[in-house]
């Protein structure tokens, strides 16, 4: 299929579209058309999988036409094994929200899904950009509908959390909007691949990676720009968090593969270090935070941010691993071997998807819960189990996931990163390595104190439990979580040579003599 | 099982490893280990516990309770497990519940939202409110400060220059 990729950005916009002309009134209508739509999109983009050719770290998918011709401008879109799975992940939950809405949404319900639906087309659209201005406009764009999804349908404090959330990441972008006009400026093109081959000093690259810095280490997020989050998801409808956590938040870990480590190869080695210090902080620190909340989502939220950090970990620890000798040759570093560049890259990349499957988990779980108590305090809980046993059994296994446990997709990602960070340094592993101990504690408490023991509040012994359709998205994520824990190897074979070819742009040096 | 065929070719062994084929030297059969255990003081240690266990809490439970209350102290270090639990409850329990609030409350809460976000929207709208009086509506007021105006830049650019701008 030659237009696949704008099929599956436009179908879902313009769908979008014709879901807001069916209007509120006709609610059942809306619905059954954003499923249907939501469906085909999914569909559709399991050709991208299907056809999808491992054996080359070059574009594929490709499409170019003219855009604003004066500026050098393209409408040009194509994947590679990086941004394949994030598209495949965007389908896929799109399709849970919409499902998860179903019932609880009473409120605006066409304009709901349409937000929805026109969200995935953009956000498809952010990870198949290969034109930098086309990128940073459906990046953009992408705050648009969540502002909406947080400030019409989101809780008492919505407009203080969706100003936040867009105040926080509009700045951030601000700055990369100036680097990539700074960049054009220089090279005469917004072709993401001619900014991959732009020649620039050590200065002009550590200018543009603090501006990209900014952009994406909000977007990830990463201390200290990361207290919008926690805001955002309390005050988000269910669909809003899990979008918000599944694939909004992977835009920022997708920014520092396409941008920051190619186009500033030199600046990302010499501020590793500030980047990886602060992922440690945010997977220590953001991990004891999680453990005092009281609120559900909000300990969901934090616990995001520390997971998140892996993946920031393992990007930048490869510079601590791997460099390039004069020869063009990739060298270790302390004896560390090129499978834990890749482990690190890997692991990344992995952690992101089965952050995809377990935070959107994560947030359905507790949309379960708020949609029959209106409460996500842990305190107005207690021994659930006894009335909800089925969906305490999926509740149960996500958490596990959640906290790391082997044979889920959470400790996958989370070990190669370990795996790979421990040839780094040791430290970082060991500081790494401390989320799993904090991450089951702050976890299981919350099980504990939710799931388990006597039930303080009457009203929980009248929970009915979940129905077809909530048992049906629990258990597809369900097995999401457990074939990614079991059997990542396809995930990994899809990003294998994409991830090489990263490798070595990001450690081939910019800077002619510098070796 | 191991050695007896039982797992068949499920396992294998890389040649380099020989510590399984070491063990094999010393595997006669299952009945060889059953009889040779009862000359190993594991087996005795066994029957030790399984016959203290039957004199302490069937025949003399008494004796239990006897020994208990002349050995106090040691009870109490046994029946709190070394005090591991109640180290654990208030070093680590304790202590990274109170570490996660201080860093939820200063750091998050105070530092980052309060001072930094909300603190740089204050000084936004505090230096909005000190400058509106300035906006007077008289063009004469306007002129006069951009003519103060574009004499600091230009003694700015002078100074900068080193005097070199006009030559």
């Amino acid at each position: 299929m030659d237009s696949l990729l704008s099929i599956l950005i436009w179908l879902p916009i313009l769908g979008g579209g014709s879901v807001l002309l069916i209007g509120n009134d006709r609610g059942s209508l809306a619905k059954w058309t954003s499923a249907v739509i939501s469906v085909l999109v999914f569909i559709l983009s399991l050709n991208l999988f299907l056809d999808f050719d491992t054996s080359t770290s070059a574009m594929q998918f490709v499409e170019k036409a003219s855009w604003i011709s004066q500026f050098n401008i393209f409408y040009h879109l194509g994947v590679d094994g990086i941004s394949m799975p994030l598209i495949i992940l965007t389908t896929f939950s799109t399709i849970l929200v919409i499902i998860a809405g179903w019932e609880v949404i009473q409120n605006r319900i066409a304009d709901y899904m349409a937000a929805f639906l026109m969200m995935e087309g953009i956000i498809i659209g952010v990870f198949s950009a290969m034109d930098s201005m086309l990128y940073y406009v459906f990046w953009e764009a992408s705050l648009i509908p969540m502002l909406l999804i947080i400030g019409v349908w989101g809780g008492q404090n919505r407009v203080y959390a969706a100003i936040k959330f867009f105040l926080y990441t509009f700045l951030g972008s601000v700055f990369m909007l100036v680097s990539l006009i700074y960049m054009y400026n220089l090279g005469g093109s917004f072709a993401i691949s001619d900014m991959h081959a732009l020649p620039l000093t050590l200065a002009q690259q550590s200018w543009i990676f603090w501006a990209f810095f900014l952009a994406f280490a909000v977007k990830v997020p990463m201390f200290p720009v990361h207290t919008w989050l926690p805001d955002a998801h309390v005050q988000a409808p269910t669909g809003g968090s899990v979008i918000l956590a599944a694939i909004m938040l992977k835009m920022g870990g997708y920014g520092f593969f396409r941008f920051s480590l190619p186009i500033t190869p030199d600046a990302s080695s010499y501020f590793a270090f500030v980047v990886i210090v602060l992922s440690l902080i945010a997977i220590v620190y953001i991990g004891f935070v999680a453990l005092v909340q009281k609120d559900m989502k909000k300990l969901i939220a934090y616990s995001s941010i520390s997971h998140m950090g892996f993946v920031t970990l393992g990007v930048f620890a490869l510079f601590s691993i791997m460099k390039m000798d004069s020869n063009g040759e990739l060298i270790s570093i302390a004896g560390a071997s090129i499978e834990s560049a890749y482990l690190g890259l890997e692991g990344a990349m992995i952690q992101m998807v089965s952050h995809g499957f377990i935070s959107a988990a994560m947030f359905l779980v507790v949309g379960v819960l708020y949609d029959r108590l209106h409460s996500r305090e842990i305190s107005t809980y207690g021994g659930v189990v006894n009335s909800m046993p089925k969906f305490t059994g999926f509740a149960v296994l996500f958490a596990m996931a959640n906290a790391g446990l082997p044979g889920t997709s959470g400790f996958v990602g989370e070990f190669m990163v370990i795996l790979g960070a421990l040839q780094a340094n040791f430290w970082y592993a060991f500081l790494a390595a401390m989320t799993l101990i904090v991450g089951a504690a702050y976890t299981l408490w919350m099980v504990k104190r939710v799931f388990w023991g006597p039930v303080n509040n009457p009203e929980v012994n009248s929970l009915s439990d979940i129905n077809a359709r909530e048992f049906s998205i629990l258990a597809i994520l369900a097995v999401a979580v457990l074939w990614m824990g079991v059997y990542p190897q396809p995930v990994i074979e899809v990003m294998h040579v994409s991830i090489a070819n990263l490798l070595e742009q990001a450690l081939t040096t910019k800077i002619p003599g510098i070796l | 099982m191991l050695f007896g065929g039982w797992l068949d070719n499920s396992i294998t062994i890389d040649a380099s490893h020989q510590a399984l084929a070491e063990l094999k030297g010393h595997f006669y059969s299952a009945f060889a280990l059953l009889t040779h255990s009862v000359v190993t003081p594991p087996f005795w240690m066994m029957v030790g516990g399984a016959v203290s266990a039957w004199v302490f809490c069937l025949y003399r439970p008494d004796w239990a309770d006897q020994i208990q209350s002349r050995f106090k102290r040691t009870n109490y270090v046994l029946n709190s497990l070394y005090g591991f639990d109640r180290l654990n409850d208030i070093v680590f329990v304790k202590g990274s519940v109170k570490l996660g609030n201080l860093l939820w409350k200063i750091s998050d809460m105070t530092l980052i939202d309060k001072v930094i976000v909300n603190g740089s929207a204050k000084l936004a709208r505090y230096l909005g409110v000190l400058i509106r009086p300035v906006q007077t509506g008289y063009v004469y007021h306007y002129a006069f400060f951009m003519i103060v105006s574009l004499m600091l830049v230009l003694g700015w650019v002078l100074i900068a220059s080193d005097f070199s701008f006009f030559s």
